[in-house]
């Protein structure tokens, strides 16, 4: 309990809890000591349902990554295959080495997308599993460390170097093995020590003892790490991947490249580079000539929009997290039966319980205010519902999806969030966009809609549960209906004889332009005469809205209890997810109290306070100035504020002149300094060459 | 002396191929010149400006050529061959003199760095009085005598960027020396761009001229696999040369596309539809994909698996290439960003005293007549404006559908299209309450930006009104 840290408090932001929940568990002991039980099994739930969470959000992220990561490590196992050493190969390696004409260095883009805060997480995911796959010799290389080329490969040669340190001993750091200072950082080193440490490799893998004695200044007793590197094969490649392509600078980038090229025969070197835009920017960096040292694959990202699908799910589950009673149905019982008297009061006081109990009658109500047991019962019941209320929520919502989300103009959107969201809003039924989409699918072909339901059907077998398995038989025979219609132009049965009718009254033959104008406008006023295939069409959808999608999609809000799974303070999640920090910063400097919560400085808003922190008097009275601010007006200004407090008393006539005559008091002075170069810091002002002792100011206003 | 030695070595190089072999093996000879074809003549004047090893060879040798003419490659392979004692450095490694002067000294040396040596060079040399010292030791170490020894500096032009005195002490480093040195530097750009002040000896001056049409088909057909005769391959390259030739010039290119290209040539072979002589049906079937490949020359944007892959997959009847060319461009961006991106345009293409027209309700009439007086020049063509912050923010909270707060969520955004080239900052870093941005995309970008938020920014460019 008291390990509860500030940092898990700050996890609780993001998932989306009620107000209560958000503090740390700590929080509640200090308040008070009897709700402590409770609080620590909440706290209990929390930690479970998050550690879930936590498992499958996990899961969904490298699930994102997998396809594309697999691909690139496939791109980089065979990109060296032919790899080997000039000098152990024999004499048909070098024949075969003319046979190649082309020296290209195997370069990966990865189009990873214009959203670079992600990106270290996901290059820190592909080092990994390349680094368990491929490779011990990666380098990862970020503009801002390449401003030279001499820095480049310092930091390049640093970390191929360093990176077999960090296999070989973890423990350690110090050893003497290299000392990256004293080397030279050329390419010809690397090459020596890639030469090195590929022939001391195969050496271990030929020696039958497998002795973990593998170089000279290795600690015994890392089996494993010789292990993994085992299945490495005899030349790992050399990996280079350059993060943030397009910040590289163009020439250093260039230098790199042709350094690179040149020593593709001695080292298996592959690039990766991330290139947050397009292709089109090795085009913009590089020019022919050095572009067309390189073997481009492209590797594109999966779209912002795939991942969003499936943050939807995400979604679903941090809303899940919520209070006690928020677990498995198994255990609900259980914990209804736990509860104080004091926590039911809570419960009672949750508005759609409160909602509901007014629709009672008196007596009813009476029970379930006042007697537990009753109410107990009565929870326990609600909370059952609205379970089962998810498990056909889902479903249904998937079905839904499935059947609306190819629609032209998407009015129920293409992405399942969308209509989770449409859902979770208000009852879906009844919703304008849900009848446009009904009438959209009211004019389908019938290949469409069939294969559309047979998605559905599908979907539905999916769960094991009475109702929908009806539905599910509903639906095929409906299917098996359409597909035993011939002729979908057929007309309906009922409707044929009074067809037949109306035609016989027509004329046959239109005899002049007018007659066949009016003929024309009667039929198109006449009713049209729905087919056979309309008709059922018809029914079908009337079947799915009435018994699956009006009967299992009300919105969550409309059930009892549903605050303790869903919570909708979006507003307080905006402000903690919006950081506004300018807003933020003008309001501690304007109204301190706002923030530090002392009675000393809370003052009536347009007067400056003499007592507030100096920084915040400098503040108020810089605003006030235009672009440019006398130093020592400003610093009368403050002086005058100041010790407004403390001269109050003695008030006479000669004040103003005291105070233009005598030198300021040396610690106000430097008081007020102080506050000036903190307001430097914050970026409000800054000195100017334009006038001597004035400082410029840079925030709005200063025209 | 100059003129009377390029004589000389003109009339050695006419008779040279067969007669004289400078006292090295015919076999050896031969085989330099099998491996290079098309380059006869700069062989033989290079053999006969060596000599024989114990001739004093001249002091330098200055070779200048376009890209994939040969230069270096005739180089190595002559030192190689013969094996002459030599050091070959690039200079574009060499991003310090001190690592030129110890790359030429380790391979002069054979010291190769390595773990047994704690990767030590062969002496720490910071200076050319060092180097030549240095260098005139090391010679008598290795007992050279009056051999020569070639120093061949690739990309020669990065030695203009170090310091002035370095290009004439190289030049003159037999003299300096007094050792039997060849400096041979190779660079595509010609002799007058390196002439300093002083000091600067004249090198020997050899020319490597562009392959022409015919040669470039002989080379190309020298990477002719091993399964097919070379006549087929010659013709194949031909049918090659017929599309790509008007374009590319370039032997690198052009080999290169000829390699990516050969397998969809044999297709038909392999399959069993048409046989080697059968060049018309085989022509029909490579021709597509040959014009297709020519919308990609240069790029190296497919490379030869993916190729393959396509290829495939074009026979199966899906073809995803077309697909994977248009997605070259397309750029994902976040909504807010594609706004800022579209407010960045609107800012730098039209003039400020339009945005009251454009961006508030009740403006008043523009005079149309007025404004075709003094407005002649478009926008477009003289370039983006750069713009301030809040010009950027004005405009972008008056096109953007529904109410946005100015988080840092947005700013952020800003600076990430900063960081993606998208815009540009024109102004200077410490200037943080007036920073200027420039918007860097092109029309045909924004366009398509715009399209995706189906917002129509033509009716909003000062010069489509």
């Amino acid at each position: 309990m008291t390990t509860a840290s500030v940092s898990k408090g700050c996890f609780v932001f993001k998932a989306r809890n009620k107000q209560k929940v958000l503090q740390p568990a700590e929080y509640f002991c200090d308040e008070d000591g009897k709700v402590h039980s409770i609080d620590k099994q909440r706290w209990q739930t929390y930690e479970d349902c998050w550690q879930n969470i936590n498992t499958d959000i996990q899961k969904l992220q490298s699930e994102v990554n997998s396809k594309i990561f697999v691909d690139l490590v496939n791109f980089i196992q065979r990109s060296h295959q032919e790899f080997q050493l000039q000098n152990e190969g024999d004499n048909d390696c070098s024949s075969k080495k003319k046979k190649k004409v082309i020296h290209e260095i195997p370069t990966a883009a990865l189009i990873t997308g214009v959203n670079t805060p992600d990106h270290n997480d996901m290059f820190c995911q592909l080092l990994t599993l390349l680094r368990d796959k491929i490779t011990p010799y990666i380098a990862l290389l970020g503009s801002k460390d390449c401003n030279n080329v001499k820095s480049t490969m310092m930091k390049l040669l640093s970390q191929l170097m360093g990176s077999t340190n960090h296999l070989d001993d973890d423990d350690d750091e110090d050893s003497p093995d290299i000392n990256m200072r004293r080397i030279p950082c050329t390419m010809p080193v690397l090459c020596g020590w890639y030469k090195d440490k590929t022939q001391k490799s195969r050496s271990v893998i030929k020696s039958p003892r497998r002795s973990p004695g593998k170089s000279p200044h290795k600690s015994p007793g890392k089996s494993p790490r010789i292990e993994s590197q085992m299945h490495y094969s005899r030349y790992p490649p050399i990996v280079l991947v350059l993060e943030d392509f397009e910040n590289f600078k163009p020439h250093v980038l260039q230098d790199l490249l042709i350094i690179c090229n040149q020593y593709l025969s001695e080292l298996p070197i592959v690039l990766i580079f991330g290139i947050a835009t397009a292709v089109t920017a090795v085009h913009r960096l590089l020019p022919h000539a050095v572009s067309s040292l390189l073997c481009i694959e492209k590797f594109q990202a999966q779209p912002a929009t795939e991942y969003l699908a499936q943050f939807a799910m995400m979604d679903h589950f941090f809303n899940n997290t919520t209070s006690l009673l928020c677990c498995p149905p198994s255990e609900v019982s259980s914990k209804i039966k736990d509860l104080k008297s004091t926590t039911l009061d809570e419960f009672r006081n949750l508005d759609s319980f409160r909602r509901y109990v007014e629709e009672q009658n008196p007596e009813e109500q009476k029970s379930l205010l006042l007697d537990e047991k009753h109410f107990r019962k009565f929870l326990k019941r609600s909370i059952k519902q609205i379970w089962k209320y998810h498990d056909y929520f889902f479903p249904t919502m998937h079905c839904l999806h499935l059947l609306t989300f190819d629609l032209p103009g998407h009015p129920l959107g293409r992405r399942i969030r969308e209509l989770y969201s449409l859902c979770l809003q208000g009852d879906i039924v009844q919703s304008e966009s849900y009848q446009d989409a009904k009438s959209l699918l009211k004019l389908m072909a019938r290949e469409e809609l069939v294969s559309l339901l047979n998605k559905c059907n599908d979907s539905l077998s999916e769960y094991e549960d009475n109702d929908l398995e009806i539905i599910c038989l509903e639906l095929q025979t409906f299917i098996s209906q359409f597909n035993s219609l011939v002729d979908c132009n057929e007309p309906d049965q009922v409707n044929q004889q009074e067809d037949a009718q109306k035609s016989n009254e027509v004329p046959n033959k239109p005899t002049g332009l007018y007659d066949l104008k009016k003929h024309l406008q009667e039929s198109a006023k006449k009713k049209k005469i729905p087919t056979k295939f309309e008709s059922l069409r018809n029914q079908v959808l009337e079947y799915l809205e009435k018994n699956l999608f009006s009967k299992y999609l009300h919105s969550a809000c409309s059930l009892i209890f549903h605050e303790i799974f869903y919570s909708d303070c979006v507003s307080v999640l905006r402000r903690h997810l919006n950081a506004s920090p300018r807003a933020a910063i003008q309001m501690a400097l304007t109204n301190p109290h706002h923030y530090l919560q002392c009675d000393c400085c809370e003052t009536e808003p347009g007067n400056i306070p003499n007592n507030a922190p100096d920084l915040c008097i400098v503040y108020r009275l810089h605003l006030e100035c235009g672009r440019l601010i006398n130093l020592y007006d400003w610093l009368q200004a403050y002086i005058t504020i100041v010790d407004d407090n403390e001269d109050s008393a003695a008030e006479d006539e000669n004040e103003e002149s005291k105070k233009v005559d005598k030198p300021p008091d040396p610690v106000l002075q430097a008081r007020f300094i102080r506050a000036v170069s903190e307001l430097q810091f914050l970026s409000f002002i800054k000195p100017t060459k334009k006038k001597t002792d004035h400082v410029a100011r840079l925030t709005w206003g200063g025209c | 002396m100059m003129s009377y030695l390029r004589l000389c070595i003109m009339a050695s190089g006419k008779i040279g191929k067969d007669s004289s072999c400078y006292g090295y093996s015919k076999e050896r000879i031969d085989e330099i010149h099998n491996t290079l074809p098309c380059r006869e003549s700069q062989i033989s004047t290079l053999l006969a400006l060596f000599g024989k090893p114990s001739h004093a060879a001249y002091s330098s040798i200055f070779i200048y050529g376009h890209t994939a003419s040969g230069k270096s490659a005739v180089i190595t392979t002559i030192l190689q061959t013969l094996q002459l004692p030599h050091a070959i450095v690039n200079c574009v490694e060499c991003y310090t003199q001190r690592l030129l002067y110890e790359h030429i000294l380790n391979q002069v040396g054979d010291v190769i760095p390595s773990p047994d040596n704690n990767y030590s060079c062969y002496a720490r040399c910071d200076n050319m009085n060092d180097f030549v010292r240095l260098l005139k030791n090391l010679i008598e170490e290795k007992e050279l005598g009056s051999r020569t020894l070639f120093i061949v500096l690739d990309k020669a032009e990065r030695l203009r960027d170090m310091d002035a005195n370095i290009l004439p002490a190289l030049l003159r480093l037999q003299e300096l020396s007094n050792c039997n040195i060849c400096v041979i530097l190779i660079s595509e750009i010609v002799l007058e761009k390196f002439r300093t002040g002083t000091g600067f000896h004249e090198p020997f001056v050899l020319h490597f001229p562009d392959y022409s049409k015919d040669e470039m088909l002989e080379i190309i057909s020298h990477d002719c696999p091993s399964d097919y005769s070379p006549s087929f391959y010659i013709s194949y390259v031909n049918l090659l040369m017929s599309i790509f030739y008007m374009v590319c010039r370039d032997l690198n290119e052009l080999r290169h596309l000829a390699q990516l290209n050969f397998p969809k040539y044999i297709e038909p072979i392999l399959k069993g539809e048409a046989t080697v002589e059968n060049a018309p049906k085989l022509w029909r079937n490579i021709q597509p994909h040959l014009q297709k490949a020519l919308q990609t020359i240069y790029l190296r944007e497919v490379s030869s698996a993916q190729w393959e892959k396509y290829q495939l997959e074009n026979v199966e009847g899906a073809g995803s290439l077309p697909n994977l060319l248009s997605l070259r461009s397309s750029v994902e961006l976040p909504y807010y960003s594609k706004y800022l991106l579209i407010a960045a345009y609107l800012a730098s293409y039209n003039p400020t005293r339009t945005d009251k027209r454009f961006f508030s309700k009740h403006h008043g009439k523009i005079n149309k007549h007025k404004l075709k007086k003094t407005e002649k020049i478009s926008f477009q063509l003289l370039g983006p404006k750069p713009f301030p912050l809040e010009r950027l923010m004005a405009i972008f909270y008056s096109i953007v559908e529904g109410k946005v707060a100015p988080t840092a969520n947005i700013f952020s955004q800003i600076s990430s299209l900063v960081s993606l080239h998208l815009v540009s900052h024109v102004s200077s870093d410490d200037q943080l309450d007036s920073a200027k941005y420039k918007c860097t995309v092109s029309l045909d970008f924004i366009r398509s930006i715009a399209r995706t938020v189906n917002f129509d920014v033509v009716r909003y460019l000062y010069d489509f009104v």
